[in-house]
């Protein structure tokens, strides 16, 4: 997102002050953390299991590469990119959220999985690696969170090897009216009410529907990859584009 | 999205036979961590399955670099169950292999020992009894793709839209419904342009 003049930026619908941004979407995900992963499976009907073993199947990821899973919240990916890349590979759950770090590494400890996975709290827009440090990097339904998110596909660009890849999991813009307004009804209405049943906390997700309308389109976001120095990158739209996968190399 | 809802399907069921046949896990641990990949020709369709010595992974849609690929349509891959076959169909021209041979011989050997009931595996899915109509329907379909590679795909894609009712999401399946009968309608009226155009030359 772009800054403006007087440093404001959007929280959602609502235009902040830049650096209160981090702070506040960091609330929204304390606040969600425990509850995460049975609202995912809720509020897409389960259908982000899919969306995430697509990016897996595209990231082209082998065995011993390392791997950086940014945003990487409760670790979906990062599971399965552990026994993808084996005992000679290396995953690195990366958040901003300690909250949502814990949360992650219980499960992964609670499913065996503990050899090659690292736990290491960082910001996108700053990533403490050296370059070319990273095979495959990912971020699922995080870059919409992120303040500067040119800033943060730069700093992408510089830690991943050349001949590694980008994969960009997020909410885009859906092309089909019908399917956009039910979309929308969804989202403002059903969503906040399901998360104050389940979560008690209808204001998170109400940022969480507002946060998706002010991301980038499609078209968009392929443009900033490739201004950040990505190459061949292309994105394939998901259910109707209410999701969509970006891809982006670096040679 | 159908891919990968079947790439899910398909490493669940991999899983569950996995599980209940050490003998697998042997044969699989040979060729553990190398990726095989599988163009299924008719279907326009890439998967990969890879075997981390924990669990099998089905990667689908596949876009990545394999240790071996093989390409070919989808009742000559089934053939492979049998794996006697494999240098068969390569010298047939029905079966395209590049890379380890071994390594899809050694998936091919494993499929030998496998013994899946799909309609087990679909049913957790879909229900029972629409499980069983789509795994007969599948038996009936590969037998059939033998003798029409196009009318193979139509039914496979009318066996998600009917048979399987585990709609990711209601509107996807509209909208896929949409294409799909697009899609029929123009294989039909090729079908009609293609016995008129027989026709024709009968005539001559
Ligand atoms: C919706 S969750 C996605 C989690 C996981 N990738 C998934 O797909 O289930 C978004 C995550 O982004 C993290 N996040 C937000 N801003 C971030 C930033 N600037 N740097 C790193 N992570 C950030 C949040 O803490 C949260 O865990």
């Amino acid at each position: 997102m772009k800054e403006s003049q007087d440093n404001t930026t959007h929280f959602g619908y609502k235009t902040v002050e830049t650096d209160k941004k981090a702070s506040m979407v960091a609330d929204v995900f304390h606040s969600v953390a425990a509850k995460y992963d049975i609202m995912n499976d809720l509020m897409s009907f389960g259908i982000h299991r899919l969306w995430k073993r697509q990016t897996i199947a595209c990231s082209g990821v082998r065995a011993g590469h390392k791997v950086l899973d940014l945003a990487g919240g409760t670790g979906d990916l990062t599971a399965r990119f552990s026994e993808l890349v084996g005992d000679k590979g290396q995953v690195v759950l990366g958040d901003i959220n300690d909250s949502m770090l814990k949360v992650g590494r219980e499960k992964l400890r609670d499913s065996g999985l503990v050899g090659n996975i690292e736990y290491v709290q960082m910001n996108a827009e700053m990533l403490p690696f050296d370059d070319n440090t990273f095979d495959v990097i990912t971020i699922a339904f995080g870059l919409r969170n992120v303040t500067d998110k040119d800033k943060a596909l730069r700093s992408m660009y510089r830690v991943l090897k050349p001949g590694g890849r980008l994969l960009v999991l997020e909410f885009s813009k859906t092309d089909n009216e019908a399917l956009a307004k039910l979309y929308d009804m969804y989202s403002f209405t059903l969503l906040p009410a399901m998360g104050k049943l389940v979560a008690n906390d209808s204001e998170s997700y109400r940022y969480l529907a507002e946060s998706i309308r002010m991301h980038p389109d499609q078209e968009t976001l392929k443009s900033m990859m490739d201004e950040a120095g990505f190459e061949q990158t292309d994105y394939q739209n998901m259910t109707g584009g209410i999701v969509a996968l970006h891809r982006g190399f670096k040679f | 999205m159908l891919a990968s809802l079947l790439g899910a399907v398909l490493e669940t069921a991999l899983n569950k036979g996995l599980k209940l046949s050490p003998e697998l896990k042997h044969v699989l641990s040979k060729g553990q961590h190398k990726v095989l990949s599988v163009d299924i020709r008719d279907q326009n369709t890439c998967l990969a399955v890879t075997y981390t010595g924990i669990n099998i992974h089905v990667l689908c849609p596949f876009d990545g670099e394999a240790d071996c690929s093989i390409s070919a349509d989808l009742p000559t891959l089934l053939e492979l169950k049998d794996p006697s076959q494999l240098t068969a169909l390569i010298r047939q021209d029905k079966l395209d292999l590049e890379g380890d041979l071994a390594l899809a011989q050694l998936y091919s050997n494993a499929l030998a020992t496998l013994d899946i009931d799909w309609a087990e595996h679909l049913a957790k899915y879909v229900g029972d009894g629409p499980a069983q109509v789509a795994v007969d329907a599948f038996h009936k379909l590969a037998h059939r793709a033998k003798q029409d590679g196009q009318v193979a795909k139509a039914t496979l894609t009318g066996l998600f839209q009917d048979e399987l009712k585990v709609a990711p999401h209601p509107l996807e399946f509209q909208q896929f419904k949409q294409q799909v009968r697009t899609l029929n309608n123009q294989v039909e009226s090729l079908n009609q342009r293609l016995s008129a155009l027989l026709q024709q030359n009968k005539g001559n």
